[in-house]
This record gives C-alpha cells, sequence and structure tokens, in this order.
C-alpha cells in the first residue's frame, strides 16, 4: 500500500515538500513505516529516531497498525513556547 | 469549566487569557508570558517564526488541560499561541490556569508550559543576520 506523510517545520525542509509518499507492505506497523521512510528519503533519516507519528491528530506508538487511505502527520521534535 | 484555546495570527494580549479562566470561586489565576529572546546559543536572532499543526496543538491543548484537572484540580485554562512572525520582545504564548487556590494554580502554570514545550506540535524557526534554523525540541 501507499501511505501519504505530511511534513512539518524542519521535515518539510530537509525533503523539500510537505508530503512524501511511501510504500508498504500491506499490514506494517509505525516502526515498519518509519524504516520505509528512512529508505524513500534518505534526509530525513537523521532525524527519524528523534520524531513521532501521529494520526487522526494523536500521537501513535511504533507497534500501532499503519491504517490505508488516511494521512500520516511526520512530528518533529516540538518547539513551541 | 471554561478552557480557552487560540491560535493567533496577531499580538497576544495576555490580559485576554485572563479574563477567559477568572472566576469566583477561585481564589487565584497564575499566568505564564513566553516573549522572544534577541539571542540564543550566542547568535543574534531577529525574530521568530512559529508554524502550527492547528487540529492536532487543539487536541492536544484540550489533553493538557484535562492532565491539569486531574493532578491539580484546576478549574479553568487558557493558552493563547502565536503562528507565523513574532518580533523579539514580543509574546509568543500566553497560559492562565484558574484554581480555588494559589499553590496548584502556580504549579499547573509550571506543568502547563512543560507539557507544551514537549507534546503539542508547534515549531519555531530562528531568523538570523545571516540564516535560519528550525529549533527541533526546546
Amino acid at each position: 500500500m501507499t501511505v501519504t506523510l505530511r511534513l512539518y517545520a524542519g521535515l518539510r525542509e530537509r525533503a523539500g515538500g510537505d508530503r512524501l509518499e511511501v510504500d508498504l507492505p500491506a499490514g506494517s506497523d509505525v516502526g515498519g513505516l518509519r524504516g520505509a521512510v528512512a529508505k524513500a528519503c534518505p534526509a530525513l533519516a537523521p532525524a527519524l529516531p528523534s520524531c513521532r507519528f501521529a494520526i487522526a491528530d494523536e500521537f501513535v506508538a511504533d507497534s500501532a497498525p499503519v491504517p490505508p487511505h488516511v494521512p500520516i502527520d511526520l512530528i518533529p521534535p516540538v518547539s513551541g513556547g | 469549566m471554561k478552557d480557552d484555546f487560540r491560535i493567533v495570527d496577531g499580538a497576544l494580549d495576555p490580559a485576554a487569557a485572563f479574563e477567559a479562566v477568572r472566576d469566583p470561586a477561585c481564589g487565584a489565576v497564575a499566568t505564564f508570558v513566553g516573549t522572544v529572546r534577541a539571542s540564543n546559543d550566542g547568535r543574534s536572532v531577529l525574530r521568530l517564526e512559529y508554524e502550527v499543526h492547528e487540529t492536532m496543538a487543539r487536541r492536544q491543548f484540550a489533553r493538557l488541560a484535562a492532565a491539569l484537572r486531574e493532578r491539580f484540580g484546576v478549574h479553568h485554562v487558557a493558552v493563547h499561541h502565536r503562528r507565523g512572525v513574532v518580533p523579539v520582545g514580543g509574546a509568543s504564548v500566553v497560559i492562565a490556569v484558574a484554581a480555588p487556590r494559589r499553590q496548584p494554580a502556580l504549579a499547573a502554570c509550571t506543568e502547563a508550559i512543560e507539557r507544551l514545550k514537549r507534546d503539542v506540535p508547534i515549531w519555531k524557526k530562528e531568523i538570523f543576520p545571516d540564516g535560519h534554523r528550525w529549533v527541533e525540541g526546546s
């Protein structure tokens, strides 16, 4: 399946765009997605260990399943305040 | 409960956050105002630019307020955060927490800014005289 990731802030700048399409075997979990992102976009690889993923506005663990047809947010370490 | 979460494109007014939470049942309103510092890590900062994932930020503000209510017994929480360009000296965030007494209000206000800096999807870009940098983590 193809997953659409939405990129923010420094990640968008590193990737050169605000979307990233990643191919992934059906039934993958978020941890698998993390690995696939590093391969699909090597510019993001150094930042990935400190990033979190979010689905439907909630953070998700690496053990969570990746749902089909839902955009997934890649959240770099936040710096509000 | 009258929580008040705002993502604001213009200047912040700390009094607005205070007005949003004050309550005759509460004897304390603790506030925190974050402002833009003129330097960071030895570099001169001209201004900051804030990016906000708005729907998720609102969800996380609500979680933050629920956690403060459960842990400290506070009544109301206001968080107003800037988006876009904020000049040096300008306010980037205002938090106001109302509670019956001062100790829980002050403790909850501290916890609120710490949680915001950890879990709310907002990012700042520092603009220097010779470039810029997205801040990751704080």
